[in-house]
C-alpha cells in the first residue's frame, strides 16, 4: 500500500466493461517527485488534492468492481486525514 | 494501473494457442507532461487502437482478467483515454 496524492482524473469513454462507471484518478506516490503517470480506480470518491491510500491488489479490484476476477489491481481504498510516525 | 501511449503493434508469426488472433500493441508510459518515457512494453488489448492513442494499462496477474477466457499475459490495455485532466 502506498500513500499517494490525487493529481487529476481520466476521462475514458471506452474501457473494459468491468470498469464501466468507475472513476479513474491520476495519483502520484508521495515519495516520488516525477515519473510515469499512475492511475487507480476511486473507491472512496476522493477529490483532486486528496492524500489517499492506494492498494495494488486484485482483491481490492474485486471489491470496487463487484467482479470475481477484475481487470484492475490499483484502487484508492481510503482518504488519509492524518499520518503520525511514532 | 498506469497511463501510456500506443507506439506500435506487434505481430506474432508463431504463438501458443491463446495468443492466436490476439491484438498486441507496443506502449510507452507517459509522464506529467503527457510525453512518452521509459522503455516500450507489449500489451494485449481488447480492441485495435491507433498509434498515439492514450490508454490505461494494467499489469501483473489482473491483466489476464481483461479477457474471457483469461489470457496468459502480464500487461493489458483496459481503457482508451479521451482526456487527462491534471489539477
Amino acid at each position: 500500500m502506498r500513500v499517494c496524492r490525487v493529481i487529476g482524473h481520466v476521462v475514458a469513454s471506452s474501457k473494459h466493461p468491468l470498469l464501466a462507471g468507475q472513476k479513474i484518478m491520476v495519483v502520484r506516490p508521495e515519495d516520488e517527485a516525477s515519473g510515469a503517470l499512475q492511475v487507480a480506480v476511486d473507491g472512496v470518491q476522493a477529490g483532486i488534492g486528496s492524500k489517499v491510500l492506494v492498494v495494488q491488489s486484485g482483491a481490492a479490484g474485486a471489491e470496487v468492481t463487484g467482479a470475481e476476477r477484475p481487470p484492475c489491481r490499483s484502487v484508492i481504498v481510503g482518504i488519509i486525514d492524518e499520518e503520525a510516525a511514532a | 494501473m498506469k497511463l501510456a501511449k500506443v507506439v506500435g503493434t506487434v505481430v506474432l508469426s508463431q504463438c501458443i494457442e491463446p495468443f492466436r488472433g490476439q491484438i498486441l500493441h507496443l506502449t510507452q508510459d507517459i509522464d506529467e507532461h503527457l510525453e512518452p518515457m521509459g522503455e516500450a512494453e507489449v500489451c494485449a488489448t481488447w480492441a485495435a487502437l491507433r498509434e498515439r492513442d492514450a490508454v490505461i494499462v494494467e499489469v501483473a496477474r489482473e491483466a489476464c482478467n481483461a479477457f474471457d477466457p483469461p489470457l496468459p499475459v502480464d500487461a493489458a490495455i483496459v481503457g482508451k483515454v479521451d482526456e487527462i485532466r491534471l489539477g
